[in-house]
């Protein structure tokens, strides 16, 4: 461990710290979001451009995490309140909502840690730089102050988060699992499937 | 019709990121008169020095939430027909039930773009010019 907390390890043959390899392991996808204090889950995710927030409530041992990817091309992506940044907004919100809610409700007892933002792939490249100065932006802009990250880099990684305890795993991908990584990211922001349409189909009024 | 630039707006969300996209929105919209809330108790504050024609009010936050800002809205004589929107998350559409019991005008569930939050706030003070 190093001094920010987090585990890191370098390629893909390294076997888990034992409390990593046990229990429930969800992964968490792109756009999903999930929040649990159960002792033996563990959330997982694999990160290119994309980046995740995990969010501890350190008083009620509450924790989630979220996975997104700002796609938008330079130029509106300047905008900070354009499309692709509203969409990592509403993501951080959802998920910070949800840690409060199950928890004590008090932002002070929250603590964050932000991994991904990887340079994978020439035609993502902007991209990691762009996630990566949103997430800080977005911590400051709301007075939080990420308490670990592992952010940039030339390398996908794999993140397990222990939602319970708050503790962290960063596995550093090898280069052919990172061209994986970058393809399927680059599908997905081809397709510009990663900023939704707007939810509107409840009619109450 | 209301004239958009003539309509002045509360905003009340705990996160200023929140309150920038939806100030950000309006703006396009052509509001111009929009006033902003950090919590519920900063809104009420709020309520008391400025004449506010439209509330659009987050639900989770650390003080007061949206839910009791709204009914203390609809206590007072001089605040209670004041139209009032509540943002909330997709999960959260249960509670937009119990809003509507408390006299919310209209919701919106994040995340909203221009179009809908258009849709949303004509639907309550009639159609923008």
């Amino acid at each position: 461990m190093d001094s920010t907390g987090i585990r890191r390890q370098m390629g893909q043959n390294s076997s888990l710290p034992p409390e990593f390899d046990r229990g429930i392991v969800t992964t968490v996808h792109q756009g999903d979001c999930h929040v649990s204090s159960a002792q033996d889950v563990t959330f997982s995710t694999v990160l290119g451009s994309c980046i995740s927030a995990c969010v501890r409530d350190r008083v009620a041992n509450v924790g989630g995490m979220n996975h997104f990817l700002l796609a938008e091309q330079s130029g509106s992506a300047k905008d900070r309140y354009g499309a692709s940044a509203r969409y990592g907004a509403f993501a951080m919100e959802q998920l910070i909502n949800k840690v409060l809610s199950q928890g004590s409700g008090k932002k002070s007892n929250l603590e964050i840690k932000v991994f991904g933002g990887g340079k994978i792939n020439s035609a993502l490249d902007d991209v990691g730089a762009k996630n990566i100065e949103f997430v800080r932006q977005f911590l400051a802009d709301e007075g939080y102050m990420a308490s670990s990250e592992d952010l940039g880099g030339m390398f996908a990684r794999r993140v397990l988060f222990k939602p319970h305890s708050g503790r962290a795993f960063v596995k550093r991908l090898d280069s052919d699992v990172g061209a994986n990584v970058a393809k399927e990211e680059l599908a997905l922001a081809k397709r510009r499937v990663v900023v939704p349409a707007p939810v509107d189909d409840i009619e109450l009024f | 019709m209301p004239k958009a630039s003539a309509v002045s707006v509360l905003i009340v969300d705990d996160q200023q990121s929140m309150r920038g996209i939806c100030k950000y929105i309006l703006n396009q919209l052509g509001f111009k008169d929009i006033i902003e809330a950090k919590s519920g108790r900063d809104a009420l504050g709020k309520l008391e020095g400025a004449n506010v024609d439209l509330i659009i009010s987050d639900w989770n936050m650390d003080d007061i939430d949206g839910l009791t800002l709204l009914k203390v809205i609809r206590k007072h004589p001089r605040t209670q027909a004041m139209p009032f929107i509540m943002a909330t998350g997709r999960s959260d559409a249960e509670q937009v039930k119990e809003a509507i019991s408390a006299g919310v005008n209209n919701y919106i569930i994040k995340p909203f773009d221009v179009s809908t939050m258009k849709k949303r706030i004509e639907a309550v003070i009639g159609a923008l010019t």
